[in-house]
């Protein structure tokens, strides 16, 4: 453990949310501006493709970037001490027409009513798009090729049903975790075009990929410049507002930002609010790219260190300071916009973009990192409270008691920050990929509760979902969707011939293959489409490897490759469907196999004693029962292990994980009754949580059921909610059991605990005024969304996940 | 009696139990009582063998119970719907075999010690990580002493802690026989007065009185008063048990104050049973605040709640 440091005293009298005055404004200012619709990069990018056809992708799209920074509406906010914004204005939801743009076209005029996440947009701009922008893009977005190339039944299982959803055939992928301390900024984007530089020159024009390798230095060159010119324009922009302001104290402000600005991130930076710039202009180059997700800024307490240690011995920064940096970059990750379909929305609820960052954690030797700037950062994600950044938090063996205990302020807002990882599980994950010893110490979160290595992994965990649950109906039903009268499945026939429980498993498992081939076989078209069409250069700037190698990312160039994640939902519906079949109609042969195919077809009408009988006398995932834990170990070790046996475009394994952002609800939509006692259209459980109210054992039951599966194998991650009443936490032996709850998890095998800190009572005021509670965070799954914000179908899901009171 | 040493009665086994001894803890409820106190949040806890609880608003009507029941207790009535006569319920509980809603419930398992000590056992880690260990609560768990002798040295030697909630109305032979065994003695005093005492809670405290005062000399003693609105909540009530508790204070050193509350009113109907409560409000915060700074007069760590 880092002894040297004392935990920074932040509070101070009257010290309300929010910080500073600047802060409070700044926050103010992001709550009165709601997301609206961009178009600018749009027309900018149509423009460049139309100057450009018939050029090398990977050039045409280097050219583009640069082109739209060249000309890109650009502004610095009142108060803000960095610069930078996504679209013109700073929560804009920016159009990229070259990765989708049919449903924008589609829901032009429903966008900004739609119940889940909204964007605004002017009749200007709808103008715009239809006569500029979509006429050009017909048949040449990666979603038109995507749709090209399947057939119709895939098409209507992905566009008519919530099946399965493969989203980055509708966005871009992001899932980028930069190196910024070892890498960038030791090179700058300038060290980086350096390179390129050489490599172009040295070419060997022997090798049968110097055309593909000499075509990618180019275009790396020119992504370099984008980041350039994107920087200089800023920092003119701050000269050009210093010269007019009036109050001296803020003209200041923007002289610093201009000086940031002529220097990073083209060039390394030498201070803690250059450092800080650097990042923020880096996380903006990398939105632009493709409106992906899951852009994390790795470990920043770790990078951001030497120079904060640095800046404040120089007595150029307090902690108050540097925590006002702090807290202008967390509320510019807000802003950010995610802007996808009504459809894809009910996936990702809350306009998540899940950039997160992880803090503490461990050096390459295994020693406790905690420093002053993990209790500032924590200390951002309290005053902030809002539903981004996501705040991770390793916890190691030796970590600080009084950093834990700050740990525990934050879960104590209710604001469902942070999540909680253990250290142990995730190294057994990193090393079960194949990653070194060094690296494995260094892993952060890249997204909801995806492990990556920073700068080192190149890997699409979000690459589709599929739920278990399908597998269960479909053994049932002979492969039928009932909900879409289709049979999607594979038609294994009428289960009433199997004789024995296994015999009807084994055909849950062949459902379960169909399903998870189905999804990477559409999966292996999206990454084919990115790799052809939407190459990838500011990620492939920023991840170590591609330049020596000149490969792109999306074409090996990562030091790590792991194959694209399958995220799944619904296991704990499955294991308590099989138990309840195991136990009602082979063991105890209360039902037989036709009677309780009759029950589900009806979906219990008429069947309610039934109903009871597989939902109160059923095991049920979540009580420390071994009957139905063992299913469910069983499965979910079947599916990392079929999953693993594809291979995506590159060779690379496919991955799997259980991180169900809000694809419970939508999934739940599209499956019919289960022998669990789940009714159709229900919402399923969550990642690796229980299913609603079936856990009634309290958290310890909870957390050994969850630990019996060996979480390493689902190397995307694993996710579980606690849901805690505020009470929970009071005092100080509250705080202790706690923290005992949390080591005992530990000791089990855990990855991820999160928890949700507040009462039902108070989510249903909500859900009934909603404008008495525009700033009710909660955590819904990988990350937290505003509740209001949330459709009433997934604000009902997390008042029935089950709230222990009885603490 | 049902119940025996090796297969006692046991209504529940509450795990993540925090208010019962330290740290995380199971708490295994051992069903029979020799005391009626009136306040009592447990009803089903009272009785020696096991009991129906029926929870009609859980019915949904299926009728499998009527079917069931070998006394004919539970019919169809065509002008009020299904009826139930629960003065010829001989508590066979066979209908809540068949019963899934939830509406049918049998009170009282009989559990063989292994039983109890593999359900108990699946929190071993809880309990290592945070000091907790078992607690054994009732009814009365000294009406099965053995049983308890029995579980609590198996779980010290497995270096768990161990707690015993009592009422203090069992021979004090009893607990010669656990003390060995007890980390913590979590004792209930209920009211000073012993006229009264038998009033509301059916026996003397002579014994209560007598146990408690060999008790502490003996093991780690935490004294429990439930604050009773209109029974002993008064001042004079308050000083009589400080004063009374001081004579102890070579040992006992904290006393732990319990409001009442009326969440047992549900049960008291799914058993058929009158409550005689049904008047008595819940003590205020400021009263029970009053009550912790009348009792930390006399020099006692007091915990509102336990």
């Amino acid at each position: 453990m880092n002894k040297n440091f004392a935990a920074p005293e932040v509070s101070r009298a009257g010290w309300k949310l929010g910080a500073t005055e600047r802060i409070n404004k700044l926050r103010d200012d992001y709550f009165a501006n709601g997301p609206e619709v961009d178009t600018e990069r749009a027309v900018s990018y149509t423009k460049t493709y139309k100057e450009t056809e018939g050029m090398n992708i990977s050039v045409r799209r280097a050219k583009a970037l640069y082109d739209y920074f060249s000309q890109k509406t650009i502004d610095i906010e009142p108060g803000q001490l960095l610069a930078g914004t996504y679209g013109k204005k700073p929560r804009a939801a920016v159009v990229n027409p070259d990765v989708s743009w049919k449903w924008v076209r589609d829901e032009l005029d429903t966008m900004s009513t739609r119940p889940q996440d909204p964007y605004y947009m002017s009749k200007e701009d709808k103008k715009i798009l239809r006569e500029e922008v979509f006429p050009y893009w017909e048949g040449k977005s990666a979603q038109d090729c995507f749709y090209a190339n399947i057939d119709k039944k895939d098409t209507k299982l992905l566009t008519e049903t919530s099946i399965i959803s493969a989203v980055h055939s509708e966005t871009g992928v992001g899932e980028c975790v930069p190196d910024y301390g070892h890498y960038l900024f030791v090179k700058g984007f300038k060290g980086i075009q350096e390179e390129a530089e050489e490599k172009l020159k040295n070419l060997d024009r022997y090798d049968g990929e110097s055309y593909s390798k000499q075509k990618f230095y180019e275009a790396v060159i020119i992504a370099c410049k984008a980041a350039k010119v994107q920087s200089d324009r800023y920092a003119a922009r701050a000269l050009e507002l210093a010269s007019l302001e009036k109050d001296p104290q803020r003209k200041k402000e923007l002289e610093d930002i201009a000086s940031m600005c002529m220097r990073v991130p083209y060039e390394p930076p030498r201070t803690f609010a250059e450092a800080v710039q650097f990042v923020w202009l880096s996380m903006v180059l990398l939105w632009t790219e493709e409106n992906g997700t899951a852009i994390c800024i790795d470990r920043p307490d770790q990078y951001l260190y030497p120079f904060y240690k640095k800046d404040k011995e120089a007595g150029l920064i307090d902690d108050l300071k540097a925590l006002e940096y702090i807290e202008c970059l967390w509320i510019k990750m807000a802003q950010i916009v995610y802007f996808i379909s009504d459809d894809s929305s009910r996936y990702y609820a809350g306009y998540q973009t899940f950039h997160g960052l992880t803090l503490s954690g461990c050096d390459e030797e295994g020693n406790d990192v905690t420093n002053e700037l993990s209790y500032l950062m924590i200390q951002a994600t309290m005053d902030l409270q809002m539903h981004s950044p996501t705040t991770n938090v390793r916890i190691t063996d030796s970590c600080p008691e009084s950093f834990r205990e700050k740990v525990l302020d934050l879960v104590k807002l209710g604001t469902g920050q942070p999540a909680i990882y253990f250290d142990d599980t995730a190294f057994g994950i990193m090393r079960r990929l194949g990653c070194s010893e060094e690296d494995t110490k260094d892993w952060c979160i890249g997204g909801c509760v995806e492990p990556h290595i920073p700068g080192k992994t190149h890997r699409w965990n979000e690459g589709g979902r599929y739920s278990y649950a399908n597998a269960v109906e479909w053994a049932l039903f002979d492969g039928y969707s009932k909900i879409h009268d289709e049979y999607f499945g594979l038609r294994t026939g009428d289960p009433s011939r199997y004789e024995t429980f296994d015999e009807f498993k084994d055909v849950v498992k062949e459902q379960l293959k169909f399903l998870i081939s189905k999804v990477t076989s559409l999966i292996l078209i999206t990454e084919k489409i990115h790799m052809d069409r939407l190459p990838k250069l500011i990620q492939s700037i920023m991840t170590i490897g591609c330049i020596e190698s000149g490969r792109d990312s999306m074409h090996g160039g990562a030091v790590y490759n792991f194959g694209p994640g399958l995220e799944t939902t619904g296991i704990a519906d499955l294991a308590d469907s099989l138990a309840a079949v195991k136990k009602f109609v082979y063991d105890e042969k209360k039902l037989t196999m036709k009677e309780l195919v009759e029950a589900l077809s009806e979906n219990f009408e008429g069947r309610e004693n039934i109903r009871q009988m597989l939902l109160k006398e059923g095991p049920k995932y979540g009580n420390d029962d071994d009957e139905v834990d063992s299913i469910l170990k069983e499965f979910v070790e079947f599916a990392a292990e079929e999953t693993a046996k594809h291979k995506n475009n590159i060779g690379a394994s496919f991955c799997t994980g259980a991180v169900p952002v809000t694809a419970n609800v939508p999934h739940g939509k599209s499956t019919w009754a289960l022998p669990s006692g789940r009714k159709a259209g229900e919402p399923l459980a969550d990642g690796a949580s229980p299913a609603n109210g079936c856990d009634v054992n309290g958290p310890t039951a909870v957390i050994k059921s969850v630990c019996k599966p060996d979480h390493t194998m689902s190397s995307c991650g694993t996710l579980l909610n606690v849901k805690l009443a505020p009470e929970l936490l009071e005092s100080e032996r509250d705080r202790s059991n706690f923290e005992s709850l949390l080591d005992a998890e530990k000791a089990l095998g855990g990855y991820h605990v999160q928890f949700n800190v507040v009462n039902n009572d108070t989510l249903r005021a909500a859900q009934e005024n909603p404008e008495k509670y525009t700033n009710l965070l909660v955590r819904v799954a990988g990350y937290s969304a505003f509740f209001i914000d949330l459709h009433k179908d997934t604000q009902d899901a997390i008042i029935g996940r089950t709230e222990n009171r009885s603490w | 009696m049902v119940a025996s040493a090796e297969r006692p009665l046991i209504f529940d086994i509450q795990k993540f139990s925090v208010h019962d001894g330290p740290g995380i803890r199971t708490v295994v409820f051992f069903k029979g009582c020799p005391l009626r106190c009136r306040w009592c949040a447990n009803p089903e806890s009272h009785k020696y063998t096991p009991e129906l609880m029926f929870y009609p608003d859980k019915c949904i009507g299926c009728g499998v119970c009527i079917k069931a029941c070998p006394n004919g207790c539970i019919g169809v009535d065509h002008k009020t719907g299904m009826f139930f006569d629960r003065d010829r319920c001989t508590d066979c509980c066979v209908c809540t075999e068949e019963c899934y809603s939830g509406a049918r419930r049998k009170s009282g398992d009989e559990m063989s010690l292994d039983d109890i000590k593999k359900e108990v056992d699946k929190d071993m880690v809880f309990y290592e990580t945070s000091g907790g260990g078992i607690t054994f609560s009732g009814g009365e768990a000294m009406c099965f002493p053995e049983t308890v002798r029995e579980l609590a040295e198996y779980y010290k030697g497995k270096k768990v802690t161990t707690a015993l909630e009592t009422c203090g109305y069992v021979p004090w032979e009893s607990y010669e026989m656990v003390i060995p065994y007890m980390d913590l003695v979590m004792f209930d005093l209920k009211v000073m007065d012993d006229a009264k005492h038998r009033e509301y809670t059916g026996g003397s405290n002579r014994l209560i009185l007598d146990n408690i005062k060999k008790l502490y000399k003996r093991v780690n003693t935490v004294v429990r008063i439930p604050i009773i609105p209109g029974v002993n909540d008064s001042e004079k009530d308050i000083d009589e048990f400080g004063r009374f508790v001081s004579t102890m204070k070579d040992g006992i050193n904290t006393v732990h104050i319990l409001p009442y509350h009326d969440l047992g009113l549900s049960k008291y109907n799914a058993l058929g049973r009158e409550y005689l409560m049904e008047d008595t409000k819940a003590p205020s915060d400021e009263r029970m605040a009053e009550i912790k700074k009348h009792l930390e007069g006399f020099g006692f760590n007091v915990v509102t709640g336990g």
